[in-house]
């Protein structure tokens, strides 16, 4: 939709800027992947999608963000929360996803998605960057293709050592995670050593039981239904499903997540299924706009680079007169300044200019009344001379 | 075993003017042997706004105000608090712990929070109830849910709420150590302050209290919705866990800035019901 001087905000595109897309889903990413899910499910084909490799241009650091005319908006809450505002105006055409949902309901919702990003997120976390295998031989290759040179080198150790406090704390970062990065750069020696196969069957003891222990809370909320509150999908149905698609379909060599969904919780899995199905069956779907290229400015850090601006093009004709007739003043405004500077410089020149011959007069006069004092003592000290000598001759003759 | 291995007799000789005594071990006798059950926390508010509520029994951090609401809620009473122990002298380093008399032939022992629950049980029986406390197996799931809430945002925005420290040296401190705490607490974890493309090792973290204070408000409302009118969160007959939990972390928000606070005290029930809680957990502790 393209945007004129007279058309209200909500008509301009939202684009959403989100991690790259991959094995046939949006997006690498759990909550890019929620955030189009949401925005195909409530304002579909009203938004455009930007793959970005670099999340330092958003506010937060972190991919997704949304970019709505002069608004910014970082995090998938804040995007749920903006576009729900959206629906509240009928002009918009947003649905709220949530419409049905009584005020309980919505709390427990509320209760429920923070559970999904905690334990779940930390389950796909643990997949995708814990996991020795999982990290070198998919995440690190499939990030390093999407970014250029020199980020494909360290952002993916960033991104994992990053995620790594977290995992720590849960109990989910692998004592092999741990000794690998004491290895050289982007390569491993692999050790088989029979003490690192007992601790590795026994962490993954372990997270199997963390896992299973979250999905089975899911499946029992879950009930057999095809989504938790009803015959519609709610914000906890796209956010659960963004997470289980994650650890379905990517091709990780070490498939553990996979194996415990598809074995033990298949409810879970065709609850994923129905939600990616219902947003593909939307008609009208977003448009996908090409990858932006990483300037050189990506290396500089964060607080020194300018924030991200608004596309130029996008501007109405009032902001572009707005901004030109702002420059026009600031340029007035230091051409009055260095106006008055430069008469300032030149009066003060003349006024210099005139000063000079009367200096050199005053100098003339003043050596003229020095020669005058000389002259005068010199005939004064003739005249005393004179007179000493008058003195001892009338001496002499007495 | 001895006999077949004997040392040559000029080693004897020599080992002979070094001879080994043992002493007998000293009981290190306590001016003040323990009398009750002294839970050791940190320090709680001392000024004199608070005195007035009497709150200088309360503990600042919420860790250990949580055990604090744990031990009263499930039915104790008559216990010590003490606050002259730094965090390096508990257990694993942190605290609370809890330090025990000498009962019987049980001995004294200094238990960690892990522990204190199966002390609990012993003091008051119960831990049988495979519902813990709730009325049934869905409540009981749901109640997960809501300490991920507390744990998760709220946890952020009380950290983030924390005032700023006068001295540098704190200042780093703090950044350093409250960026660890939102990197375990929040999900996704926060981005560096100086990104993550830059060619610098990345500093520092990219959170602040307003990019959450929508989710902080939101879980707050949410709060307030699933209480309602109950005595206890869930619909409960008799305190749980989650109340415990709740219970601190509202209290330490009802002492926070500003911004913070305000989306507590706006929510009645929840003012009230923590008013009610910390009336009864005050009751049972007294200063060791």
């Amino acid at each position: 939709m393209m945007s004129t001087a007279a058309t209200q905000p909500t008509s301009v595109l939202c684009t959403l800027h989100i991690w790259p897309s991959r094995w046939n889903l949006p997006s690498i990413d759990p909550t890019c992947i929620a955030a189009v899910f949401y925005l195909q499910l409530t304002i579909p084909g009203k938004f455009e999608v930007v793959e970005c490799t670099n999340p330092d241009v958003s506010p937060s650091g972190r991919l997704p963000f949304l970019t709505h005319g002069h608004a910014t908006v970082s995090s998938v809450p804040a995007i749920i929360s903006f576009v729900s505002s959206l629906a509240k105006s009928t002009s918009s055409g947003a649905r709220d996803l949530d419409a049905s949902l009584s005020a309980l309901q919505r709390a427990k919702r509320t209760a429920w998605c923070s559970h999904v990003e905690a334990n779940i997120g930390d389950l796909v976390a643990y997949s995708f960057y814990s996991v020795d295998d999982n990290f070198w031989k998919l995440t690190n290759p499939i990030m390093a293709s999407m970014l250029p040179i020199p980020q494909r080198y360290y952002v993916p150790g960033r991104i994992r050592e990053m995620y790594r406090p977290r995992l720590e704390a849960a109990g989910l970062w692998t004592q092999t995670a741990s000794e690998s990065e004491k290895d050289s750069f982007g390569k491993r020696q692999k050790k088989d050593d029979p003490k690192d196969n007992y601790a590795r069957a026994f962490e993954r003891d372990k997270v199997s039981a963390l896992a299973k222990a979250s999905f089975a809370l899911y499946a029992k909320l879950l009930n057999g239904q095809k989504f938790f509150f009803g015959e519609r999908p709610t914000t906890l149905d796209v956010c659960l499903a963004s997470h289980i698609l994650l650890l379905l379909d990517p091709p990780f060599p070490d498939h553990l997540m996979r194996c415990i969904l598809e074995d033990s919780y298949p409810t879970l899995t065709e609850h994923a299924r129905n939600v990616q199905t219902e947003v593909s069956q939307i008609p009208r779907q977003y448009l996908v706009a090409p990858a932006q290229k990483q300037s050189l400015l990506s290396l500089i850090p964060r607080p020194l680079t300018n924030p991200p601006k608004a596309e130029e093009s996008r501007m109405d004709e009032a902001d572009l007169r707005f901004r030109r007739m702002r420059w026009m003043w600031f340029a007035l405004a230091f051409g009055g300044v260095a106006c008055y500077v430069a008469q300032l410089w030149i009066k003060v020149t003349v006024v210099e200019a005139n000063r000079r011959p009367r200096r050199v007069q005053r100098h003339g006069a003043e050596q003229f009344k020095e020669h005058e004092v000389k002259v005068t003592d010199e005939e004064e000290g003739k005249e005393d001379e004179n007179e000493d000598e008058d003195a001892s001759v009338q001496d002499g003759d007495e | 075993m001895a006999s077949v291995l004997s040392l040559p007799e000029p080693l004897q000789r020599f080992l002979s003017k070094f001879p080994l005594h043992t002493y007998s071990p000293i009981q290190v006798i306590s001016r003040c042997p323990l009398q009750k059950p002294t839970l050791w926390i940190a320090p709680p508010r001392t000024t004199a706004v608070d005195q007035a509520f009497n709150s200088d029994i309360l503990s600042t951090d919420v860790e250990c105000l949580k055990w604090q609401a744990y031990i009263t809620l499930r039915g104790l009473t008559n216990i010590a608090v003490r606050w002259d122990i730094s965090p390096e002298g508990g257990i694993d380093g942190r605290l609370p712990c809890l330090h025990t008399p000498v009962f019987g032939d049980v001995s004294s022992e200094l238990l960690a929070p892990r522990s204190i629950p199966g002390w609990v049980n012993g003091q008051v029986g119960g831990g049988s109830d495979p519902l813990n406390g709730y009325s049934d197996e869905i409540l009981k799931d749901e109640s997960h849910a809501w300490v991920s809430l507390l744990e998760g945002v709220v946890h952020a925005a009380l950290t983030l709420s924390e005032p700023p420290r006068p001295a540098l040296s704190q200042l780093f401190l703090t950044a350093i150590a409250g960026g660890r705490v939102l990197a375990t607490t929040l999900s996704p974890p926060p981005a560096p302050l100086t990104g993550l493309s830059s060619v610098l090792p990345p500093y520092g973290t990219n959170i602040t209290l307003s990019s959450i204070q929508g989710q902080y408000t939101e879980a707050i409302a949410s709060l307030s919705e699933r209480l309602g009118t109950d005595n206890w969160f869930l619909g409960s007959e008799n305190p749980t866990a989650l109340d415990a939990l709740a219970f601190a972390y509202l209290h330490c928000l009802l002492y926070s800035m500003d911004s913070t606070r305000i989306e507590v005290t706006r929510r009645v029930n929840l003012v009230d019901w923590e008013r009610r809680v910390r009336t009864q957990v005050e009751a049972a502790f007294t200063v060791a």
